[in-house]
């Protein structure tokens, strides 16, 4: 049980009636890292998070987090995760701090363990008085903070983050991977992320999988990737591998 | 269930904080007052306009050149209170006659008088036409009777002269006794008066409870549909399905935030509806000559009539009527909330849900609405039976019978059965909080309503 990974995905496939979302894919995230799946829109990245965070069930295929199946266990799964949607949104009448203690007293009993992960959220969200005010107040890029905050505070021991950074500008999207990074080693949280921006992803993630129309392109270490493909960052080393070259023409 | 309570309390404050929600409801309860007191006295005014203002002129087409045609004509012109226009033909007195009422002595008129007047029969015709160039409520069109009552009058005294009978033999023939009409509701014991002007005040009772039932169903399950389509919409519903509490949490989180704040605005919309009732039934008098009205109460008590109650009295129900009610309306309300919640989580937006919520809205309300204008013992026993077994229109139906007081046998298993129907909804939209289902029919449904 010591060498137990994070996250094990064994010939994933996903049918959205004739449509086939993911064809098959493969690959373990290791405990700690942060693991980014990187793909064009439409590449299976979305699917394959809402697996992992038993939204969805896999048509085949097995997927397990910590050991946990997530669809026989999907009870004991959510309680070691938290799962963050692309474009995720607020409750406008409710503030901050009554969102987070909310998420504070569905995830723990105790309530010393509540006020814990209540100060935690407070200190990643870092919105000041303003966590005192409602929702429907905050800038994009404060409601994403609240739902970091939201999915980091309770210690879950996988955090899924599907598009952490979309539609935020560029100060805004790089607080919030500040905050992934710093609590993510801090907390020892595993992550697993995705994304289409991939400078996010080779300032953030340990290791990479490139997900293209529903298959696994590529999967390893950022550096051990670029020096493989003999290039320079990962924005070429992603061209490259779903086949186009850098001017954009396609070579697939 | 502790892990419900955060879950209700943070979806109890986005209804009751949302103003779209809750401001509808304050102004409902500010606003039917006002429109009370506005279409009450709008309505006294036309009544003192119309109905107490006498008629100082008229316009006479006289058609006829008999006798008694001229000996009337003679009368009307003798009247000093009654200014008279003659007229050869009807089209130039609409066209020229300075008044508004117009009185037509058709041809023949005289020789129908002098043979009822002799033989019986028949009485003769007078036509009258009353010119309006607006309305503002249909009473105007009274004046047409009051100006007929001008001839009407002078053709008694004619008659009286004729015969030489005295004022008060014609007051006997024509009313020879004071009815007192009075309805006794079996099931509640209780005697109402039931002369034309309390028509008002036993009617509306009847019509108004399913209303109001109809207004509250309609609140809550806006209301659920709206929170459950947000949830959609905002993406929050996959961090809630994520959460480590089970599914029908978020259901049961969804119906009791919505029942309570729905039940509290609808109070607020009950109080408005109620004092607008109140105002415009004031305005038609019914309840003021109620307590002063000149009914020969020592008679009645010793004809052992003694409880005499207002009509609006009847919308307090019995003590087993009211429980019936109130378990059939929260029944009602939480089929409802759990309908507008698995509506909500069926549409990927608010929007959709509204489009949704426009067609499921008009057949309940139609059913509610149907149940108001019909006596429901008059309905087939089959027909009452399956209509007792419909969520909100049950509470329609007992609410109305709750009013006479009838106690129908089936009410218990329509009770039952309604709250079974009530539970089996709620099972299933439990279990189709699932993203998979859901994201499919939301496919669906989007593709379907933005065609």
């Amino acid at each position: 049980m010591m060498n137990q990974r994070a996250v094990e995905v064994k010939k994933l496939v996903k049918k959205y009636g004739s449509f086939v979302a993911l064809k098959g894919i493969s690959f373990d995230v290791e405990k700690g890292e942060i693991f980014g799946l990187l793909g064009p829109n439409g590449a299976g990245k979305t699917t394959t998070l809402r697996i992992i965070a038993t939204l969805l069930t896999p048509t085949s295929g097995t997927v397990k987090v910590f050991g946990l199946d997530v669809v026989s266990e999907a009870n004991k799964v959510r309680k070691i995760i938290s799962y963050l949607p692309e474009e995720a949104g607020a409750y406008k009448n409710i503030t901050g701090f009554e969102y987070l203690s909310m998420v504070a007293k569905i995830y723990f009993s105790n309530r010393k363990d509540q006020e814990e992960a209540l100060e935690l959220g407070i200190k990643i969200a870092n919105l000041g008085d303003k966590i005192h005010d409602k929702m429907k107040t905050y800038s994009k890029g404060m409601q994403r903070r609240i739902q970091v905050a939201r999915a980091l505070m309770v210690r879950p021991r996988l955090a899924i983050l599907d598009e952490p950074t979309s539609g935020l500008d560029v100060v805004q999207a790089m607080e919030i991977r500040n905050i992934v990074k710093r609590f993510s080693r801090e907390l020892g949280i595993t992550v697993i992320l995705s994304s289409h921006n991939t400078r996010e992803v080779e300032e953030l993630c340990d290791r990479i999988a490139i997900l293209d129309q529903g298959v696994l392109k590529e999967i390893g270490y950022v550096d051990e990737l670029l020096s493989r493909y003999e290039v320079k960052n990962v924005e070429e080393l992603f061209m490259k591998v779903i086949g186009f070259d850098q001017t954009g023409s396609s070579t697939r | 269930m502790t892990k419900l309570a955060p879950l209700l309390g943070k979806d109890i404050k986005d209804l009751i904080r949302d103003p779209r929600i809750m401001i509808p409801f304050v102004i409902s309860a500010l606003i039917m007052p006002i429109i009370g007191v506005v279409i009450g006295t709008s309505y006294q005014q036309t009544i003192t306009a119309v109905l107490t203002k006498p008629i100082t002129a008229v316009s006479i087409v006289c058609l006829d050149n008999t006798t008694y045609s001229k000996v009337l004509l003679k009368y009307l012109e003798s009247m000093s209170n009654v200014k008279l226009y003659t007229y050869h033909n009807l089209s130039d007195a609409l066209a020229n006659s300075p008044t508004n009422s117009i009185i037509v002595i058709p041809p023949g008129f005289g020789y129908e008088f002098e043979h009822y007047l002799e033989k019986g029969g028949n009485p003769p015709q007078i036509i009258v036409v009353q010119k309006v160039r607006s309305m503002g409520m249909g009473l105007k069109s009274l004046r047409a009777s009051i100006a007929a009552s001008i001839v009407i009058n002078a053709l008694k005294s004619i008659a009286m002269e004729i015969y030489n009978v005295s004022p008060h033999v014609i007051q006997v023939v024509t009313n020879p006794a004071y009815s007192i009409p009075l309805v006794f509701i079996v099931n509640r014991d209780v005697f109402l008066p039931a002369s034309p002007q309390y028509i008002n005040a036993i009617t509306i009772p009847l019509i108004i409870v399913p209303i109001i039932v109809a207004i509250i169903g309609g609140t809550i399950l806006q209301m659920s549909a709206t929170s459950m389509a947000l949830e959609n919409e905002v993406r929050t519903l996959e961090t809630l399905l994520t959460f480590p509490i089970p599914r029908v949490y978020i259901v049961l989180s969804k119906i009791f935030s919505s029942f309570g704040v729905g039940l509290l605005g609808s109070t607020l919309n009950i109080v408005g509806f109620w004092l607008y009732t109140m105002i415009v039934i004031n305005s038609f008098g019914s309840i003021k000559s109620f307590s002063s009205m000149a009914l020969p109460r020592q008679l009645l008590e010793a004809l052992g009539i003694k409880n005499l109650v207002n009509p609006i009295a009847l919308m307090v129900p019995g003590p087993s009527m009211a429980v019936a009610v109130a378990l059939s309306a929260i029944i009602s309300i939480l089929f409802l909330a759990v309908l507008g919640v698995l509506i909500g989580s069926l549409c990927s937006d608010v929007r959709i849900a509204s489009t949704f919520m426009s067609v499921i809205m008009p057949p309940l309300i139609i059913g509610v609405y149907f149940i108001g204008f019909v006596d429901p013992l008059q309905l087939p026993t089959n027909v009452l039976y399956g209509l007792l077994s419909v969520p909100l229109i049950q509470t329609a139906i007992v609410s109305k019978l709750a009013i006479t007081g009838v106690w129908v046998e089936y009410i218990p298993v329509g009770l039952l059965l309604t709250g079974a129907e009530t539970l089996l909804l709620g099972f299933a939209t439990a279990k189709l909080l699932n993203m998979d289902k859901l994201a499919c029919i939301q496919y669906r449904l989007s593709r379907r309503f933005r065609r």
